[in-house]
């Protein structure tokens, strides 16, 4: 199981997001940390094939990132997600299992289990317009994983929970983290000292540190000596 | 299989469940309603020689109900000497009018007469007198006015008959074939025709789907401007992007969705139309020729309650070609507001320039037949498509729109695949 990226660049017009990034990724909870603008957003939208690259590759186990099968092994929680104001939290999800190739009874079972396990089962039947942020972040987390995916791409899976959910969640991933690959990007970098065995950092689109991580270190110091006084956002 | 129903049955509850497409289709709805039952609202109303004022005859309803009985009993008659006569007997030519004649100088004819006074207008005369004047309508459309006169026989209509259909497609330029063509098929024609008593109900749905298919693409553009541009706005379409099936499996179950809007939308436009045509008017006359009722000229076996459900039927597909149409502007402009602006652009397009002029044939022919435009002229457009035989415009518009929906789909689907989320 190995997510392989290989020179990945994205170009806007005279902005280069991604730059000839490259990375293998095997089952574990890596860590993405960079400032605003740094490319982590634009290197998971590209992990997960909704942008297209102007070059390089991106493959998990051999499939490459535009294909079916690719996609049936991917599980994404973009950072700002929308919803359907009509839906019920249920009829969401049992969308997204549609979308995601679950049948009718799979998707039954696996909504309802998910719904327990993100603590939305008693509001389900609720539209998700009535819904607080921190309830849509926890149906965006449980859409995820609808499928059991073999590669996790989180973006910020955190912002606006709770203390206590966070570090719920926390667990969650870093459980889901065992037999799986997981990119975690947070602003919040204790979440990725306590969850990953591996750390990016990324800064103008590249890739400026990539090593595994003791949880002992402070992982906060390291990452603003890296960017000095710019780096306090993240 | 890859879950199509599925999200086909989400996609319209997506669409479904926007109240503006309710209140569009209501709105509509009520439009198709109303406009065939305004034929039979109101009433008649006399002045008074004497006094001037004004006395109500009639309710338009309470006519329409009589005309209904056939009360001349012209019902199942032959349109021949003997009924042109008694039309006329009926009518009386009683008044001598001097007119302008087309060289310049003066003609007399004599024309049918007309209700002089209170005393003449009644709900029993008048109705006999519009069916009289229905038949004597039919005899000048062929034979001219002022030549409608007591000299005038069944088999020199039918001669006239004749040569205005020649005279026509020569105007419009058809080959010698495909005059033959139509030879053959009027060779079909029952002659004398056999004459209708009542056939309003009939004759108001052909004449009132050209406005169906207008509200129909009004009612496109509402519902399905937004399809794919609120994807973006929700952001949503990073979610559903990155799905398994998220790619050509939900494409093209939301553009069978947006589709199945479309059509069922102009079908329940058409059913309350429909409806208040033959629940307001009657449903008399479904046998009734198109040449009585409609274009005399026209050279096939053709009834009018045939041509209706022809004509809605060929609405529905034409409101498919809307919806497509709709779904692959909003795709381009990536935006509802653009889409919809265009749709109401595209239909303003369609009612100021309803015909190209004849000597752009093909062109001509082309616009005449698009999904927008198609109307009652249309319908009996005697101009044919040569495509293995000859096809009449009624057997060529639905494949063309065929043909314009799979276009439509194809490229809003090389859009789509193109087009990065949000």
């Amino acid at each position: 199981m190995e997510l392989v990226i290989d020179r990945l660049s994205k170009q806007f017009q005279a902005k280069i997001a991604v730059d000839r990034v490259s990375l293998r990724l095997g089952p574990g909870v890596t860590g993405l940390l960079g400032p605003n603008g740094a490319g982590k957003t634009t290197l998971m939208r590209l992990i997960c094939g909704i942008l297209k690259p102007t070059a390089g590759t991106v493959a998990f186990d051999g499939m490459d990132a535009g294909s079916e099968k690719y996609r049936a092994a991917l599980g994404y929680l973009p950072q700002d997600f929308g919803y359907y104001p009509d839906f019920t939290g249920r009829d969401f999800l049992m969308y997204m299992a549609a979308l995601k190739g679950l049948s009718k009874a799979e998707a039954r079972r696996r909504c309802g289990q998910l719904l327990e396990m993100v603590g939305l089962a008693d509001v389900q039947k609720k539209k998700v317009k009535t819904w607080s942020g921190g309830m849509r972040q926890r149906l965006g987390i449980a859409q995820a994983l609808l499928n059991d995916p073999k590669l996790l791409i989180l973006d910020e899976p955190t912002a606006g929970l709770d203390p206590r959910e966070r570090v719920r969640f926390r667990e969650l991933i870093a459980a889901l983290g065992r037999d799986s690959v997981v990119l975690l990007s947070t602003h919040i970098v204790s979440d990725v000292e306590h969850i990953a065995g591996r750390v990016l950092i990324m800064g103008d689109g590249q890739i400026v540190h990539d090593g595994a991580w003791d949880a002992r270190e402070d992982l906060e110091a390291f990452y603003l000596a890296q960017f000095g006084e710019e780096g306090h956002d993240a | 299989m890859r879950n199509f129903g599925t999200l086909y049955g989400f996609e319209l509850k997506k669409l479904l469940g926007r109240k503006m497409v309710w209140i569009a289709l209501a709105v509509l709805t009520a439009v198709s309603v109303l406009l065939p039952a305004t034929e039979v609202m109101g009433s008649l109303y006399v002045s008074e020689d004497a006094t001037g004022q004004e006395t109500r005859v009639y309710t338009h309803y309470a006519r329409n109900q009589y005309a209904r009985t056939d009360p001349a009993g012209l019902d199942g008659r032959p349109y021949d000497t003997a009924l042109i006569q008694e039309a006329l007997a009926a009518l009386g030519l009683a008044q001598v009018m001097t007119v302008p004649a087309p060289d310049g100088a003066e003609m007399t004819i004599q024309t049918v007469r007309t209700p002089a006074g209170t005393a003449d207008w009644s709900m029993e005369s008048d109705v006999m007198r519009r069916q009289y004047w229905q038949v004597l309508d039919t005899a000048e459309a062929v034979v001219g006015a002022g030549n409608v006169d007591e000299t005038l026989t069944g088999d020199e209509f039918y001669d006239a008959l004749a040569r205005v259909r020649t005279q026509k497609y020569a105007a419009l330029g058809m080959t010698a074939a495909e005059m033959a063509w139509w030879d053959a098929r009027s060779r079909e024609l029952e002659t004398p025709f056999p004459w209708t008593g009542f056939a309003e109900g009939w004759h108001t749905a052909v004449r009132t789907a050209y406005t169906v298919n207008v509200l129909a693409m009004l009612f496109a553009a509402i519902a399905l401007a937004g399809l794919w541009p609120q994807e973006r706005q929700r952001r949503t379409d990073a979610l559903i992007g990155c799905a398994r099936y998220g790619k050509a499996p939900l494409y093209a179950a939301k553009f069978l969705a947006g589709l199945t809007v479309s059509v069922g939308g102009a079908a329940v436009m058409l059913a309350g139309m429909l409806g208040a045509c033959l629940g307001l008017i009657g449903p008399e006359g479904f046998g009734a020729a198109v040449q009585q009722t409609l274009t005399v000229t026209y050279g096939a076996p053709l009834s009018i309650g045939k041509l209706a459900l022809i004509a809605y039927g060929l609405c529905l597909a034409a409101s498919a070609v809307h919806g497509a149409f709709v779904m692959a502007v909003s795709l381009v402009t990536r935006s509802g507001a653009a889409a919809m602006a265009v749709s109401f652009g595209a239909l303003l397009l369609f009612i100021l320039v309803p015909a190209l002029p004849s000597r752009w044939y093909a062109l001509g022919m082309l616009w005449s037949l698009l999904p927008g435009i198609l109307g009652v002229a249309g319908y009996l457009d005697p101009r044919l498509v040569r495509l293995g035989g000859y096809l009449t415009s009624l057997q060529t518009a639905p494949l063309l729109w065929l043909a314009m929906i799979l276009v439509l789909a194809a490229l809003a689907w090389a859009l789509h695949r193109r087009v990065p989320a949000r």
